[in-house]
């Protein structure tokens, strides 16, 4: 397993985790029946913060393991796998902000465009690493 | 399915041909990861054109040497 692959899985592990984080905060009130709750300024920058921590810890230890992976960087076929990944994960966004945008355009609902903008954003990310890590193991 | 492209190589054969030259230090001479070097002999990934002129280079041989078109 190449160093990028690696990271991929780890990514997306991490990413994984903050977005049950955020689905729990967001879920259980919508199927409660009160609705998506309004964006909750602690948890977010937390949320945020912990992340990127834990992205540079990550990636800090796994080219400590791999030095000379590290220095040599991507190749060609890890940055084709990349910008494909990113293609397919950024579509799925997009279709979600919109379906965010409807949803407010629809209800005037502005806490549930939030929070289906922040999941789908947080879904697009894990999806960036699961699919990276498939077409490493299965194509490419 | 992943259709795999219609490319062909030899480059296995010619790394069986220059001492048995390990995967891993081809992949250091031209640049790229180990695993990516087996992806181009499984034929599961065609490299760009600057890494099959180093991987021709490498072996002294011309790209068509290394490389065919099976379209």
């Amino acid at each position: 397993m190449s160093l990028n692959e690696k990271s991929a899985l780890a990514m997306g592990i991490l990413s994984l985790l903050v977005l049950a984080w955020f689905a729990s905060m967001i879920v259980p009130p919508v199927i409660a029946g009160g609705g998506a709750p309004g964006p909750a300024e602690l948890p977010l920058i937390l949320g945020s913060v912990l992340f990127i921590i834990a992205s540079i810890v990550i990636q800090a230890v796994l080219r400590g393991f791999s030095p000379k992976d590290a220095v040599r960087g991507e190749d060609d076929r890890d940055r084709m796998i990349m910008y494909k990944a990113g293609a397919y994960a950024g579509s799925f966004f997009g279709f979600v902000v919109v379906w965010g945008l409807f949803q407010y355009a629809t209800t005037g609902n502005a806490d549930a465009m939030f929070a289906t903008c922040l999941i789908g954003l947080l879904a697009a990310t894990a999806a960036c690493f699961g699919l990276q890590i498939a077409f490493y193991r299965i194509a490419h | 399915m992943t259709r795999r492209p219609p490319i062909t190589n030899k480059v296995r054969q010619l790394r069986e041909a220059h001492g048995n030259m390990s995967q891993s230090a081809l992949a250091d001479a031209i640049g790229v990861t180990r695993q990516t070097v087996i992806a181009i002999e499984q034929g599961r990934y065609s490299p760009s054109l600057e890494s099959a002129f180093r991987i021709s280079r490498i072996f002294g041989v011309g790209v068509e040497d290394v490389f065919g078109w099976e379209g």
